[in-house]
C-alpha cells in the first residue's frame, strides 16, 4: 500500500473510532440531562465535522476510482462491482433499522403526551387558582375594610394603629402610600427587611381604573403571597389619594400544592412544547448514527473492495505483463488463503515460463548461429545451392545458385519447382531434372545438363540429396549445382591448343623440303621436258607448290590458335575500326551491299586494336562468305550503346542475307573446326570467341527475324580497366 | 396494513429528512430578509466619583416563536453585555472589560405573571404582563462599569453594549433550531462609542 493510502487508512480509522466515541458519549448524554444540556451542541458539531470528513474521505475515494476507471486501471471495474455490492448489503439493513427507529420514535415521544394528562394538568391548576380565589376575594374584602378603617385614622395614630391592624388581619406586610407609590406608612412582621414592597406601576395604573387589585405574587425570594391593595374610600378628601397594600401569607401546605401544580404544569407545558423539537433532535442523533454506519460501511467498502482487487489486479498485471513478454514479474502474495495459493501458483508459472522462455531464446539464439553460419557458407560458395520441402517449393537458395541461372532468385522463394519450369522455359531442362529425381524419391543423385540460350550453352552438373527427419520421413531435398561451361571449354580450347601446336609442328616441319623440292623438280626438269610434259610438270608442281602454301596457311593459323599472342590494351574508337574493316572490303569489291548504323559519339573501348580488327575482319569475311553462297548481297553493319544489367556496353551487329544458320549447330559454331563453309579452316569464329572472351564481352550468332540471313552480335564492355582485362588474360 | 405501515414509515423517514434538510436552508434565507426589532433607545454614560457609569434603555421585543415558548414554560436568559476595548492599530481590538446582566425571564401559570430573575444579584421581581418584564430587563439603570484610574493616557478606548437572547441557555432540542432560524434570533446590534477620558 503507498503512503498516502496508508495514511488516508488511519485518518479515517481515527475518525471512525473518534465518531464512535463521540456517538457514545450522546447516547450517555441523552440519559442524563445535565450532560445533555452541557455538551449537546458541542457534540453535535464534533459529529457533523466527523461526517463531513467522512464525506470527504469517501469522495477522495470516488474521485480516485472514477480516475481509475477512466485511465482503464485493472481491478478498478471490479472495485467498483464490489463497493456497489458491499455498499448495498450494509446500508439497506442500516435504513430498515433507520425507518423503524424513527417510527418507534415519533410513536414513543407522541405517547408521553396524553390529553387526559393535558387536561387534569389545566384542571388542577384551574382548581388551584379557584381555591386560592375564594381567599384571595376574602382578603380583598379584609383589605378594603382595612382601607375604610385607615381612612378614618389620623396620620398621627397611623404608625401604631397600622402595625395592631396588620397583626389583627394576620398580614405579612402593610403599607400605606399614595397612588404614586410614596411610603406613607407600614407595618411588617420581618423587622430585617425594612423596606417595604411597592406595587408595580401596572398595579397602581389599574387601581386608578378600579378601586382593588388582588394577585398572587412572588415577593423577594420568598414562597407566593396574597398581594392585596385598596384605594382608601374618597370621603375624606385628605386621604383620597392613598392607597393600602397588604401582603398576606398563603400556608405553607397551599404553598407547596400550588407549587407543585405550577411546575409540574410547567414541566409539561414545557415538554409539550418541545415535543416536535425533541423529535427533531432524536432523528438528528439518529440520522448522524445512520449517516455514520452508511458512511463508514461505504468507506470501509471501499477499503475492503480495494483490498480483494488488489491481488486480483496484480495477477491481472502480472498476465499481461507476461503476454507482454515480461516474465520477470513477482507478485506479492497477500495471503495464506486460496487467493495466496492462486498467487504463488501464479508465481511458479511464471518461473517456469521464464526459464522455458530463456532455454527457447538459447535454442533459438543458436539455431539463428547455425543459419547465419550457413547462409555465410552458402553465399560464400560458388556452387549453387537450392532446397526443396518435400512437396517441391522452394525453400532456401544462395547467390550462387542465382547467379549462375541468371535469376532474381527472391522471386523463386516458395515457389513449386513445376510452376518454376513453366515460368522460366530456358531453365526447364533443368527444373525437370531436378524434378525427375526427387520424384524418383533418389537419395542420392548427380546429373550433368547442358542449357542453351543465345549466348551459347550452358553446362551444368547437378548433384542432389534428400533430406530426412530423424524419425526417417523425407523433409525436403538439397540441391547442388556447378556450372562447369568455363571448365569444359577450358578444357576444350586447351586440348584444341595442344593440337594446334603439335599440328602445326608435325605439317609445317616436311612442308618447306616438299615445297623446295617441287620447286627443284620443276627448275631441274622444266626446260628440259617436252613441252607437253613440261606443261604437266608446271601444272603438277604449281599445284604442289600452292596446296603447300595453302596448307602452311592453316598450319599459321593453327598455330596463331594455339598460342595467345600478347595483349596490348589501349583506347579504341570501334567505329574507326568498323570503318577500316568496311574499307578493306569495299576496296575488294565483290558486289555486296553495305549499310552502316553506327550511333554517332559511342564511347571508347580498352582493348587490342590488332585483335579487334582481326574480329570484324574474320565477321565480315563470313558475311560476305554467307551473301555468295545466297541470292541477296546486303550486308548491314550496326554499332550502337546498349545497357545490360546496369553496364553499359558497345553491341555491333554483322548482319549478312544469306541463308542463316542451322538451328541445331548455331551454338557449336564457335568451336573450333565447326563450319559450314566449302572452303575454311573452322577456326574464324573460334579465334573470334576466344578474343571477344579475352575482351570480357560475349559474342553469339543469331538467325535475321524480320529477313533472311544470320547475324553476329558482339557485346564489349565500356569503362573497364586496362588491369581488368588484363587480369582476365 | 403492512401497506399502510410501510406507507407510514415512509411518510415518517421522508418528511424527517425533508424538515432536516429544509431547515438549513430556510433559516438562510430567512436570515436575510428578518428585520431586527431589538434597538437601543437611548444611552447615557456619565462618571460620578471617577467611576463611569451607564444608564440604557434597549426596546426589546420577543419573537412570536419566543413568546410562545415563555408561555409554555420555557425560561429565556436575556443577556446584556458591556465591553470596553482598547483600539490597538495593528491588531484587532483588545477587550479590557467585560460585563454582564443576565436576566432570566420565567412565566407562572399559576398566578398569569411574568418573573424576571436577575442571575447577577438573584433579585426577582414579578410583573403581571410580559411588557413590563421586558421594559426591566431592557432598562440598565446607573450600571457600574470601571474606574476612571484604569484607562491609559494616549490610549483610545471604545465602550460597546448590547442586548440579546442566549439561545445557549435554551433547552438543547431547541438549539439546533435556535441557532438557524430567525425566529430565535433576538440580538440587537452592538452600540458603540469612543470613552473620552
Amino acid at each position: 500500500m503507498k503512503t498516502g493510502g496508508k495514511l488516508i487508512l488511519v485518518i479515517g480509522s481515527c475518525l471512525f473510532f473518534f465518531m464512535l466515541a463521540s456517538l457514545l458519549m450522546m447516547s450517555q448524554t441523552l440519559q442524563n440531562p445535565e450532560l445533555f444540556d452541557r455538551y449537546y451542541s458541542a457534540l453535535l458539531i464534533f459529529n457533523a465535522i466527523g461526517l463531513i470528513s467522512l464525506v470527504g474521505l469517501i469522495l477522495i475515494n470516488i474521485k480516485r476510482l472514477i480516475r481509475q476507471l477512466r485511465n482503464h486501471v485493472i481491478g478498478s471495474r471490479m472495485t467498483v462491482r464490489m463497493v456497489m455490492i458491499f455498499s448495498l448489503l450494509s446500508v439497506t439493513p442500516v435504513l430498515i433499522v433507520y425507518s423503524f427507529s424513527l417510527d418507534f420514535l415519533h410513536r414513543g415521544i407522541d405517547s408521553w403526551f396524553d390529553l387526559r394528562v393535558e387536561q387534569a394538568l389545566d384542571d388542577s391548576l384551574e382548581l388551584s387558582r379557584l381555591a386560592l380565589d375564594v381567599r384571595m376575594r376574602e382578603l380583598l374584602n379584609t383589605t378594603v375594610k382595612v382601607a375604610k378603617e385607615l381612612n378614618e385614622t389620623t396620620d398621627a395614630e397611623l404608625p401604631f394603629d397600622i402595625d395592631q391592624i396588620r397583626e389583627r388581619i394576620n398580614a405579612n406586610e402593610l403599607t400605606l402610600l399614595t397612588k404614586k407609590g410614596g411610603i406613607i406608612a407600614s407595618s411588617s412582621n420581618d423587622i430585617k427587611n425594612l423596606v417595604p414592597e411597592i406595587p408595580g406601576e401596572t398595579i397602581l395604573l389599574q387601581l386608578a381604573q378600579s378601586n382593588s387589585y388582588i394577585g398572587l405574587d412572588v415577593i423577594k425570594d420568598t414562597n407566593l403571597l396574597i398581594r392585596a391593595v385598596a384605594n382608601l374610600p374618597s370621603t375624606n378628601i385628605n386621604r383620597k389619594d392613598r392607597i393600602v397594600q397588604a401582603l398576606y401569607p398563603i400556608s405553607e401546605r397551599i404553598n407547596q400544592l400550588a407549587e407543585s401544580v405550577q411546575s409540574s404544569y410547567i414541566e409539561y407545558q414545557e415538554l409539550s412544547y418541545l415535543r416536535e423539537q425533541l423529535k427533531v433532535s432524536f432523528i438528528i442523533i439518529l440520522t448522524l448514527v445512520l449517516l455514520f454506519s452508511v458512511f463508514s460501511a461505504v468507506w470501509a467498502a471501499f477499503y475492503s473492495a480495494r483490498q480483494l482487487a488488489a491481488p486480483v489486479k496484480n495477477l491481472a498485471e502480472g498476465t499481461r505483463a507476461i503476454a507482454e513478454g515480461d516474465y520477470s514479474t513477482r507478485l506479492p502474495i497477500p495471503s495464506n488463503d486460496e487467493l495466496g495459493f492462486l498467487v504463488a501458483s501464479f508465481n511458479d508459472m511464471t518461473d517456469k515460463i521464464s526459464q522455458a522462455r530463456d532455454t527457447a531464446k538459447q535454442s533459438q539464439h543458436e539455431a539463428e548461429s547455425q543459419r547465419t553460419y550457413l547462409e555465410t557458407v552458402l553465399s560464400r560458395l560458388s556452387s549453387g545451392v537450392m532446397v526443396f520441402n518435400k512437396e517441391g517449393n522452394l525453400e532456401k537458395s544462395n547467390i550462387s545458385a542465382a547467379q549462375i541461372l541468371q535469376l532474381d532468385i527472391d522471386m523463386l522463394e516458395h515457389k513449386n519447382i513445376m510452376s518454376l519450369a513453366q515460368d522460366y522455359p530456358n531453365l526447364n531442362d533443368f527444373f525437370e531434372c531436378i524434378s525427375l529425381n526427387i520424384e524418383e524419391r533418389l537419395d542420392d543423385w548427380r546429373e550433368q545438363i547442358t542449357l542453351t540460350d543465345k549466348t551459347g550453352n550452358q553446362i551444368l552438373i547437378i548433384n542432389g540429396a534428400t533430406l530426412t527427419e530423424p524419425d526417417g520421413t523425407t523433409s525436403g531435398h538439397v540441391i547442388v549445382f556447378d556450372e562447369i561451361t568455363a571448365l569444359i571449354q577450358g578444357q576444350r580450347d586447351a586440348a584444341w591448343s595442344e593440337m594446334a601446336r603439335h599440328l602445326a609442328h608435325e605439317i609445317k616441319n616436311p612442308l618447306t623440303p616438299i615445297q623446295l623440292a617441287a620447286e627443284r623438280l620443276r627448275h631441274k626438269y622444266l626446260a628440259k621436258m617436252e613441252p607437253a610434259d613440261a606443261d604437266m610438270l608446271d601444272r603438277m608442281t604449281n599445284t604442289i607448290i600452292q596446296q603447300v602454301e595453302t596448307m602452311k596457311d592453316m598450319v599459321n593459323s593453327f598455330s596463331d590458335y594455339a598460342r595467345s599472342p600478347e595483349y596490348n590494351p589501349e583506347e579504341i574508337k570501334i567505329e574507326r575500326l568498323i570503318q577500316e574493316g568496311l574499307d578493306l572490303f569495299t576496296n575488294i569489291d565483290n558486289g555486296n551491299i553495305i549499310e552502316t548504323e553506327i550511333e554517332p559519339n559511342l564511347p571508347t573501348i580498352i582493348g587490342d586494336e590488332k585483335k579487334l580488327r582481326q574480329v570484324f575482319n574474320n565477321l565480315l569475311t563470313n558475311a560476305i562468305d554467307a551473301n555468295i553462297a545466297g541470292d541477296d548481297n546486303s550486308l548491314k553493319i550496326s554499332a550502337k550503346k546498349v545497357k545490360i544489367d546496369e553496364n553499359e556496353m558497345l553491341e555491333i551487329r554483322v548482319m549478312d542475307s544469306g541463308s542463316g544458320i542451322e538451328s541445331s549447330v548455331i551454338n557449336n559454331l564457335f568451336e573450333p573446326y565447326m563450319t559450314t563453309k566449302k572452303k575454311g579452316t573452322g577456326l574464324g569464329l573460334a579465334i573470334v570467341k576466344k578474343i571477344i572472351d579475352e575482351h570480357m564481352g560475349t559474342v553469339w550468332l543469331e538467325n535475321n527475324k524480320e529477313q533472311k540471313g544470320a547475324c553476329a552480335v558482339i557485346r564489349l564492355p565500356v569503362n573497364i580497366s586496362n588491369n581488368t582485362i588484363r587480369k582476365r588474360t | 396494513m403492512l401497506a399502510l405501515k410501510k406507507n407510514n414509515l415512509m411518510y415518517i423517514l421522508l418528511n424527517t429528512l425533508k424538515r432536516i434538510s429544509l431547515l438549513f436552508l430556510l433559516s438562510c434565507i430567512c436570515n436575510l430578509t428578518y428585520a431586527k426589532s431589538i434597538n437601543i433607545i437611548s444611552t447615557y454614560a456619565y462618571t460620578e466619583n471617577a467611576t463611569y457609569y451607564l444608564d440604557t434603555q434597549f426596546n426589546f421585543e420577543l419573537t412570536e416563536e419566543a413568546d410562545k415558548a415563555l408561555r409554555h414554560g420555557i425560561g429565556l436568559e436575556i443577556h446584556t453585555n458591556f465591553q470596553l476595548r482598547l483600539k490597538r492599530g495593528w491588531l484587532w481590538d483588545k477587550t479590557i472589560i467585560e460585563k454582564k446582566i443576565i436576566y432570566k425571564l420565567e412565566h407562572k401559570p399559576l398566578t398569569n405573571n411574568f418573573l424576571a430573575i436577575n442571575l447577577n444579584s438573584g433579585l426577582r421581581n414579578s410583573y403581571s404582563n410580559l411588557d413590563a418584564a421586558l421594559n426591566y430587563i431592557s432598562t440598565v439603570s446607573k450600571m457600574k462599569l470601571f474606574d476612571q484610574n484604569i484607562l491609559q493616557k494616549d490610549n483610545h478606548y471604545l465602550a460597546r453594549i448590547k442586548i440579546f437572547l442566549d439561545t445557549e441557555s435554551l433547552p438543547p432540542p431547541l438549539r439546533p433550531q435556535a441557532y438557524f432560524s430567525p425566529k430565535w434570533d433576538m440580538s440587537s446590534e452592538w452600540f458603540e462609542w469612543e470613552v473620552i477620558q
